[in-house]
Parts: C-alpha cells; sequence; structure tokens
C-alpha cells in the first residue's frame, strides 16, 4: 500500500519542529522553528523537484491552511520581505494557534507531496535529505 | 605504446537495445536520445539511467524547459525498472528551468558542472535539451553550439557517459551541428496508421562500434521500452549451417512421409497450403505430436483463433492441452493488430530456446499477416523472409500454413508471393466426386530432394489424417472435378457413411 499515513507524517512534522528549535510547552519557540522547518523542507524538495516546483507545492499548502487560518495568507512571499520571514511573523501574531498552524501547513505540504509522488517515494526522498526526521519502515531498509 | 584503447560499453537494460547499438552504450559517449513528442525519450532515458545508477555508479537527470519534475516522478515511477531506493541515493535529480530563463547558457552550463563535480556521476541526463536551444539570446550570449561543445568536452574529462533528450523531428538544418558533436544518436518515431500505433527507433550513429542498420520496432509497455531488432538477412546469420544430408522429422501422417522420402528433412520450412478446412491445422498439430512422440519439442503459433478456441477445434486438442501444461509444448499467441514481425520472432525464438524445440508451426500467416499492424504488412515478405531463416537458423523445422484461393487453374496463396520462401510444399485440394467434396494432397516442391509426385486422396476422421490411394484412374484432379479413366474402377474419394448416416471412414474402392 503506498497511502498517505497522516499520522506518520504528523509523527514526522513534529520531529521536524523539535529539530529545528521548537518546545512545544513554550509557545514562543514555534514561530521560528516553523519558518526554520518549512525553508529546511522546501529546500529539501527542491533537490527533487527544482525550486520552482518546490515553491509551488509550499504556496498550495498555505493556501490550503488558510481554509481554517486565513490570516497565514501573510506567509507568501513579496518582493520585500522573505516568506520564512513572513511566516514567523505572522505565526507570532497568533501565538495562540501557532501550533495548530505550524502543524496543519507542515503535515499539508508533506501530504501534497506524498499524493503527488507517492508515499514511498515521497520517503525515500525525505529520508535521503533528513534521516532523522523522516524514518523509514524496517521493511523499507535495504539490506 | 601503440595498444588500442579499450572503449566499455554499458548495458543500457533495455531488452533489445544493446543488440541494435552494437553491444551496449560506449562508455564516456555522448548520445543524443531525439524524437518527436510522445515517442518515449523520456522513458527511454530514464530506463537507461535506473538500470546502471548504484552507489559507486550515480546518475543525474538535469530537466530544463521540458517535463516538470514533479509530474516526470510521479508518472516514470509507474514503470517497473522504477527503483524508489535509488533516488536519492544514486539518481539524483536537478531542475534548471529557472537558471536558463535569468542566466542563459552560462548558468546552465555552470550549474551542470558544479553538479557533475559536487555528485561525480557516471551518467548524466540533460532533458530537454531541444527547448534550450530553442531559447531567444542575447548577442554577447554563448550560443547553443557552444554550450553543446563544452558539455560534451566537460563530461567526457568526468568520465560521465552523457545523454542529451530532445524533441527533435527532423535530423537537418538548425540540429546538425548537435548532431556532429554526438557520438551517438538515437532516433525514436511514433507513427499512426490507420488505428495502430507504431513506434520504431533507428541508431544514426554510434562511434566505435557497428549499430544494427535500419528501423527496429519497439514497444512502450509497463516495464517500458523494449525493442524488437530488426532481423538481418538469414545469410548474415549463419542460418545456412545444416548438414547436405538432412535427417527427416516425420509427420505422423505415415503416407505423406512416404511421399516426401520420410518426412521432413531438418531444418526445412516446409508450407501446407489447402483451402478452409482442407486440415492445415490438423497436418500441423499431428507433425507436433509427432514430435513429442520422437522426443522433439515443439511450439505452436496462433494467430486467427485464441489457444482455448483453436485446442476445441482440433481433435487432438486434449492431448495437445496436456501437452502444453506438462510443458513440452508451448502455444503462442500474441494481440493481434498491431504487431510486427520482430516482435513476433522474439516470442517464438524465447519459446523456442526455453524447451528446446526443434519443431515450430505457425498457424496460419494469413492469421499472422492480418495481426500485423498495418505499416509492418507493407514488408511483409521481407520481414517473413528473415523469420524463416531466423527460425530455420535456430535449428527448427518449421511448419507454416497457408490459405489457398481456390481456382482450380492456378495455385493462388494468400498472402501473395510467399512461396518463394518455403524449402517445401505441400498442396490440399478439395474435388469434386459423387456429389460430395473429397480431398487429395500433394508434395508440390521439397528443395533438392526427391519426392513423389501423386495426387492422393486423404480423409480426416477423429485419430486426424489418413492418406489414400494415388488417384492414379483419375484425369484433371487439380480442376477440382476428376475424370475417371475409361474401363477403370472408381475410388471413393468422399468418407463412406457409417451405420448411422455418418460420414466416416477412408478412401476406398467403390
Amino acid at each position: 500500500m503506498d497511502r498517505v499515513d497522516k499520522g506518520e507524517i504528523r509523527e514526522a512534522a513534529l520531529r521536524l519542529l523539535a529539530q529545528k528549535g521548537a518546545r512545544f510547552a513554550e509557545p514562543a519557540s514555534l514561530p521560528e522553528a516553523t519558518a526554520r522547518a518549512c525553508e529546511a523542507l522546501v529546500a529539501c524538495l527542491a533537490q527533487f523537484v527544482g525550486p520552482t516546483g518546490a515553491t509551488a507545492l509550499y504556496e498550495r499548502s498555505v493556501a490550503l491552511t488558510r481554509r481554517v487560518h486565513p490570516w497565514l495568507a501573510l506567509a507568501l512571499s513579496t518582493v520585500e520581505v522573505p516568506r520564512w520571514v513572513r511566516l514567523q511573523a505572522s505565526l507570532e501574531a497568533h501565538q495562540d494557534v501557532a501550533e495548530e498552524a505550524s502543524l496543519a501547513l507542515l503535515t499539508s505540504l508533506l501530504e501534497l507531496f506524498s499524493t503527488l509522488v507517492g508515499r514511498r517515494l515521497a520517503v525515500r526522498i525525505l529520508h535521503a535529505q533528513l534521516p532523522e526526521v523522516f524514518l523509514l519502515a524496517a521493511s523499507e531498509v535495504s539490506p | 605504446m601503440n595498444e588500442r584503447v579499450d572503449i566499455k560499453r554499458l548495458a543500457s537494460g533495455v531488452p533489445g537495445l544493446d543488440e541494435v547499438l552494437g553491444g551496449g552504450i560506449p562508455e564516456f559517449s555522448f548520445n543524443l536520445l531525439a524524437g518527436g513528442p510522445g515517442s518515449g525519450k523520456t522513458t527511454l532515458a530514464h530506463q537507461i539511467m535506473f538500470a546502471n545508477a548504484t552507489p559507486d555508479s550515480p546518475a543525474l537527470y538535469v530537466s530544463i524547459l521540458g517535463e516538470p519534475p514533479l509530474k516526470m516522478l510521479r508518472y516514470q515511477q509507474q514503470f517497473g525498472f522504477f527503483d524508489h531506493e535509488k533516488v536519492g541515493t544514486c539518481v539524483w535529480f536537478l531542475h534548471l528551468g529557472e537558471d536558463v530563463l535569468r542566466g542563459g547558457y552560462e548558468t546552465v552550463l555552470a550549474r551542470i558542472l558544479q553538479e557533475v563535480q559536487t555528485r561525480a556521476p557516471r551518467t548524466v541526463f540533460v532533458d530537454s535539451f531541444r527547448e534550450i536551444t530553442r531559447r531567444p539570446r542575447g548577442p554577447a550570449e554563448m550560443g547553443a553550439n557552444d554550450l553543446v561543445q563544452r558539455l560534451a568536452l566537460f563530461l567526457g574529462s568526468w568520465e560521465a557517459t552523457s545523454f542529451l533528450i530532445g524533441d527533435f523531428v527532423d535530423h537537418e538544418g538548425e540540429n546538425a551541428s548537435l548532431l556532429t558533436v554526438a557520438d551517438g544518436i538515437v532516433w525514436m518515431r511514433q507513427t499512426v496508421d490507420r488505428n495502430s500505433v507504431v513506434r520504431r527507433m533507428q541508431v544514426l550513429k554510434m562511434r566505435g562500434q557497428e549499430q544494427s542498420p535500419g528501423l527496429h520496432t519497439f514497444r512502450l509497455s509497463s516495464d517500458g521500452v523494449h525493442v524488437y531488432p530488426r532481423m538481418r538477412n538469414p545469410a548474415l546469420l549463419g542460418a545456412e549451417t545444416m548438414p547436405v544430408r538432412r535427417r527427416r522429422l516425420t509427420t505422423g501422417v505415415a503416407g505423406l512421409d512416404e511421399m516426401m522420402g520420410g518426412g521432413i528433412p531438418e531444418g526445412y520450412a516446409m508450407m501446407v497450403v489447402g483451402p478452409s478446412g482442407s486440415g492445415k491445422s490438423l497436418l500441423s498439430t499431428q507433425f507436433i505430436l509427432e514430435g513429442i512422440r520422437q522426443n522433439e519439442p515443439g511450439v505452436i503459433a496462433v494467430f486467427e483463433k485464441r489457444p482455448e478456441e483453436y485446442l476445441q477445434t482440433l481433435p487432438a486438442g486434449g492431448e495437445l492441452a496436456a501437452l502444453i501444461k506438462a510443458g513440452s509444448v508451448r502455444m503462442m499467441y500474441l494481440r493481434p493488430l498491431d504487431l510486427s514481425v520482430e516482435e513476433a520472432m522474439e516470442e517464438l525464438r524465447r519459446l523456442i530456446l526455453e524447451i528446446g524445440a526443434k519443431r515450430v508451426v505457425i498457424d496460419s500467416l494469413s492469421g499472422f499477416e492480418v495481426a500485423l499492424a498495418p505499416a509492418y504488412r507493407e514488408d511483409f515478405r521481407e520481414s517473413l523472409y528473415r523469420m524463416v531463416g531466423a527460425l530455420t537458423g535456430l535449428g527448427a523445422t518449421v511448419v507454416v500454413t497457408c490459405e489457398l484461393i481456390e481456382s482450380y487453374i492456378e495455385l493462388r496463396l494468400t498472402p501473395a508471393g510467399v512461396a518463394f520462401l518455403a524449402d517445401g510444399i505441400v498442396l490440399q485440394r478439395y474435388v469434386e466426386a459423387h456429389g460430395a467434396l473429397g480431398r487429395a494432397m500433394a508434395v508440390v516442391k521439397l528443395r533438392g530432394c526427391a519426392h513423389s509426385k501423386d495426387l492422393r486422396a486423404y480423409d480426416i476422421d477423429d485419430a486426424g489424417i489418413h492418406m489414400g490411394e494415388m488417384l492414379g484412374h483419375y484425369g484433371q484432379v487439380l480442376t477440382g472435378v476428376p475424370l475417371l479413366d475409361p474401363g477403370r474402377d472408381a475410388l471413393r474419394l468422399t468418407p463412406a457413411p457409417d451405420a448411422t448416416g455418418k460420414s466416416v471412414g477412408r478412401t476406398r474402392k467403390r
């Protein structure tokens, strides 16, 4: 089965946030960690689908997350301000829901990529770049 | 220091392609995979890449203005050759769409060089190269020819075997410089003829080795590209290696073997011609069944009916089905209407080698011709000539059935003009006698061998074909209406009725 496993994706998103400095008991740590996590993830995807392809996936994820968190529209980049700075700023302005929004954005991006290239290939690609975050199942590890 | 450099060849991983290329892809060569949209270039490139990529020999796939990489990953993984484990470990992708739009050829070249220096790939693919060269450029900018020259030099120096993939529809004019620089050029074509799609490729050049000339059919399936190399002239393949005095293969029809001087000479292609219902398939399957008795496995290629239907129509269908199940007989049935002769030949060759077949039946030639894509029917005679030569070159004795148009005054075969292919011809005819249709058989030709010139009656029953007596008392048998010589006893040319009124039995004197 090559289905997207939402639980698996959520766990990976939590690991990625933690790796980038998120401390879930301290909401103030989330905006910067989320911005760094998204930047790392987009850079990782760009290795395989190109910068334009990775940006398109990110922007689509923001659009999907906006259905619940409309203020996240600010996360889209402008000429003056890089998208990661805007993302961090918008999360800082909504710290009460920052954890929920951060997880929604990251899982949305990972789900989208997995849906388009299949879970198996998505995990392989992400594992190759961020092995501590994207873990392979025992059956997926080469002998 | 006069030793020649040993050019190693990479196995392409594409069935049939290495044979067409002349032994594989020369290491460190700079190649062009060209063709129109949808011709299979990207799939061919991925297949070669995944076949050759290992941790010690990584591969780099550079996409420029062609198919977006996200879609490429999505679609290419549908093919059987796509190995998920290699992506991100020994298969790397680089997308330069933005670079070519913003920075031109210099940026593209710099990014490729940078990536090659970082990853040290042994195979590099640049897709779609054609799109780069179409891009408008400024007067001071590097030109497409410079880019090609530098890329070829650089990739060769880095010991990379490289492939440029491009949507080219012809190999003239503006593409000439690229074609000159390339060490190897594979041109892929897709044409639609009536309702069939025909894919063919041509190796225009392959420096340092002798590629197989002409157009080669290929098929694109879930396994990827499969090339069916054009069969060469049988004489070039050494097909005529049989001893002068050949062993005879009995047909399982006693009287017929006598007429041929003991059976069909080994390695001969024998054509059984006759009108519909005359027993051509029956004679062919008796030949296969007799082979099993002689410990000579056989292959039957059927085209007009599905195997189950074919077996149901034969008196010995049950016995044949059991032999097929046991593995001593193989039956080939290929998807009709878009077949190529080469594809049929490859499958036949595979089955022959699989069981060590000594006997092969093709039933029928007219069905085979109809099963071919229209584009291949034009070359049917030539392809068939090569195919029969290749089959007999494998040591098989071949029986081919062929429909006869009953004009009674001439020997007209369908397909037309194929009689020259056969070393021998057995003719079956209907004759009218006593208010019913009887059957007569003759050996018309048996190259280099003495054979009976008799016309003999024959019957068919549940046990198969039974040869009757020579029709020596009759004249004008081939007109279909034999005349009994005055003063001679008539032979019964049609089956005699049994007690229930059913027609059974052998040819006999009235």
